[in-house]
């Protein structure tokens, strides 16, 4: 398909952290002599020190299962059937177990969708920061206790009280959770963290300011920020560079300006449109009709054909190559293999 | 940690349960039909001066409670009795002394007998929870991390025959095959006629005694144990928060004791202790078949035999300890699990 993947991916100075080439993700069925479901089909992306990447697409379009992927945190059924993921040099694909569970938090941490149900219920909050610290022997003595002033400073940072270290999660509001999920998340110091639709279930204020604060912490820290997310609005915000998933495959991939400004795939240009414009507050929002496909059931063509608006014959018999079209911006559609 | 108040809510209303139990307990003896005096002595030849002499020596003769002379048939009394001198309020002032009545058959003291009993039923149910909730919990476990193979579905299978077997069917096929095949005792607590040269051997003897209706105990208990254990853990093991364990860096076995097990452990605290109370009274059929003589067995004998005093008495016991179970578990689960607290 494509030679060398470094100049596809969309300009900026800083070094490349993170490589994913080519992964493609099979889910096994349950039932004997059914085909494994490919959740993800050869995906690439780079990510660069103190970017952020957006990673949209509708539910069902293996977002998730590419995040898990990185963190080697597949349920039992799903593989990696090809690809390699690197980070800072090493395929974390070539890892023992026990190395890969030194990288999570240490280097690559996450912050799941819905932090109700991420933390446990039974154990304080500090408890499990603490937990996180004493793994990868951050504790002073290596003892909980020793941690204490650490997740103060983390609770501290996320505008929690330190005090507050001591509560169990229900004693928290959903906002606070997903501070804490945050702490959590930053408690390592890693260099990457993949935030999993991390306002999903909050309401419009708290998600504003969960996601100014990981802005800010992100710049603050230096991090390098995979952010997961429906909402384009966000993305225009903070994102640095975009990756538009569909049905398991890259829809298209550049760099913010060029994703808003000049959409090539007709499913970006779809969800763009189904965006309000602020500079036109009266317009129709325009919903794309139909759902993405199911994984058992793929089109044989073009996955987005069936609810794509400039579909044509080739587009249900062939499915689109990844097409270049200038540096740092792809997208797979035969509608721009001409240019 | 635990706050005060709950906990005296708690023990307040544990108390107020008993003290419930206890009223229910005299009423519902004496709402029942039948002569107390007559049932317990079944004689045709019994004159009608020793039945009197019966009533008089047990107190039947008094009233019920003020304004009931007696409730089966209904018979309306005298109201402005010495409560004291009422059947309800002796029965009272009597337990609050530790009195729990004279038993009609044996003429011992309820108090002590029922007190010897409830040891032996201690002894062998204590034994036998303590066994099928270890092997319940660790097999459950394990089904529930190797979920969906042949492990699980072999535990799954063993579970649910065990927990499916008829008490007194699998008591008398291991009694049959113990005794036959092990040279293991038949019944009772030790070899009638026995003596021994020191302590030690005597704990053998009751040992060997204990064999049989302690293993029928823990088979027919660990298949709920490992049931429940096994279902509570695979929910377990899907929540987000094991996920995040995962993603933390821990090993499956930090995961497993840190997060996972003792949030599984919640429902299973709560079957744990409402068995420990039933099972008290539940112990009748493994104490019948295997002659153990425990409380199961002896309220076996007192129904039988009509014999009111042991019956009540063995109810409150029962009672007492189901309360009581619920009490333990009401405040462990407390511990266990902050969200109740705040409740």
């Amino acid at each position: 398909m494509l030679s060398s993947y470094a100049d596809t991916i969309p300009l900026t100075e800083a070094p490349i952290l993170l490589e994913v080439r080519d992964v493609s993700v099979e889910f096994v069925s349950k039932q004997k002599g059914a085909p494994a479901a490919r959740a993800v089909d050869h995906v690439s992306f780079a990510l660069r020190e103190g970017e952020m990447l957006g990673l949209v697409g509708e539910s069902g379009c293996g977002k998730t299962t590419l995040m898990l992927s990185l963190m080697r945190l597949l349920p039992a059924a799903g593989r990696i059937v090809t690809g390699s993921i690197e980070f800072m040099g090493q395929d974390l694909l070539d890892l023992t177990e026990s190395e890969m569970s030194e990288v999570r938090w240490r280097n690559i941490s996450i912050i799941f969708q819905g932090a109700m149900n991420a933390l446990n219920p039974v154990r304080t909050v500090g408890d499990q920061i603490a937990e996180a610290l004493v793994r990868h022997g951050m504790a002073p003595t290596g003892k909980k206790s020793s941690a204490a002033g650490r997740v103060g400073d983390l609770l501290e940072m996320v505008g929690i009280g330190a005090n507050r270290a001591n509560q169990y999660p229900h004693q928290y509001s959903g906002g606070m959770r997903q501070r804490a999920m945050i702490a959590m998340a930053l408690a390592c110091n890693p260099q990457v963290v993949v935030a999993d639709e991390p306002t999903t279930a909050l309401d419009v204020m708290i998600q504003a300011q969960i996601l100014e604060l990981l802005d800010e912490l992100r710049h603050k820290l230096g991090l390098s920020v995979i952010l997961v997310t429906h909402d384009l609005g966000v993305v225009a915000e903070v994102c640095d560079t975009v990756l538009v998933m569909y049905g398991g495959v890259t829809a298209e991939y550049a760099d913010v300006d060029t994703i808003f400004n000049d959409p090539q795939h007709p499913y970006t240009q779809q969800l763009l449109n189904a965006f309000p414009d602020l500079t036109r507050p009266t317009a129709r929002l325009i919903s794309i009709p139909g759902a993405p496909p199911r994984l058992d059931n793929l089109p044989p063509g073009c996955r987005f054909a069936p609810r794509c608006p400039q579909v044509f014959d080739r587009c249900h018999s062939e499915p689109p190559a990844l097409h270049r079209l200038s540096d740092g911006h792809l997208a797979s559609c035969h509608l721009v293999e001409s240019r | 940690m635990l706050g005060s108040r709950y906990v005296l809510k708690k023990i307040g209303w544990a108390v107020l349960t008993i003290l419930f139990v206890i009223v229910l307990n005299f009423f519902l003896f004496r709402i029942l039909p039948g002569d107390p005096a007559r049932s317990g002595v079944r004689d045709p030849r019994l004159t009608a001066q020793a039945v009197e002499a019966i009533r008089v020596r047990f107190g039947l003769d008094k009233p019920i409670i003020n304004c009931f002379q007696s409730l089966n048939p209904v018979e309306v009394g005298d109201c402005f009795v010495n409560p004291m001198d009422t059947q309800f309020f002796i029965y009272a002032r009597n337990l609050l002394q530790g009195e729990l009545g004279i038993s009609y058959h044996s003429n011992r003291p309820v108090a002590d007998l029922l007190l010897e009993r409830l040891w032996n039923t201690v002894l062998l149910v204590g034994m036998g929870q303590i066994l099928s909730i270890i092997i319940g919990i660790v097999i459950g476990v394990i089904a529930a991390w190797k979920v969906r193979t042949s492990v699980d579905y072999g535990a799954l299978i063993g579970g649910l025959v065990a927990w499916s077997l008829p008490t007194f069917w699998l008591g008398i096929i291991l009694l049959m095959m113990g005794s036959r095949h092990f040279d293991l005792p038949i019944g009772g607590k030790i070899t009638p006629g026995a003596t021994y040269a020191n302590a030690w051997e005597q704990v053998l003897d009751v040992g060997r005694h204990m064999i049989l209706p302690t293993l029928t105990f823990t088979i027919v208990f660990v298949g709920e144990y490992l049931l429940i254990m096994r279902s509570t853990m695979v929910d377990v093991l899907s929540e987000d928060y094991v996920l995040t364990a995962k993603a933390k860096g821990l090993n499956n076995y930090q995961i497993l004791r840190n997060h996972a097990l003792r949030n599984s452990m919640l429902p299973m605290v709560t079957i744990i202790a409402l068995n420990l109370g039933f099972t008290v009274a539940g112990a009748i059929q493994i104490e019948a078949v295997f002659s153990w003589p425990g409380l199961g067995q002896t309220i076996f004998e007192a129904v039988n035999r009509r014999d009111y005093p042991v019956l009540q008495g063995a109810f409150l016991i029962i009672a007492v300890a189901v309360v009581f179970a619920n009490l333990i578990a009401d405040l462990l689960y407390s511990y266990l699990d902050p969200r109740v607290r705040a409740a």
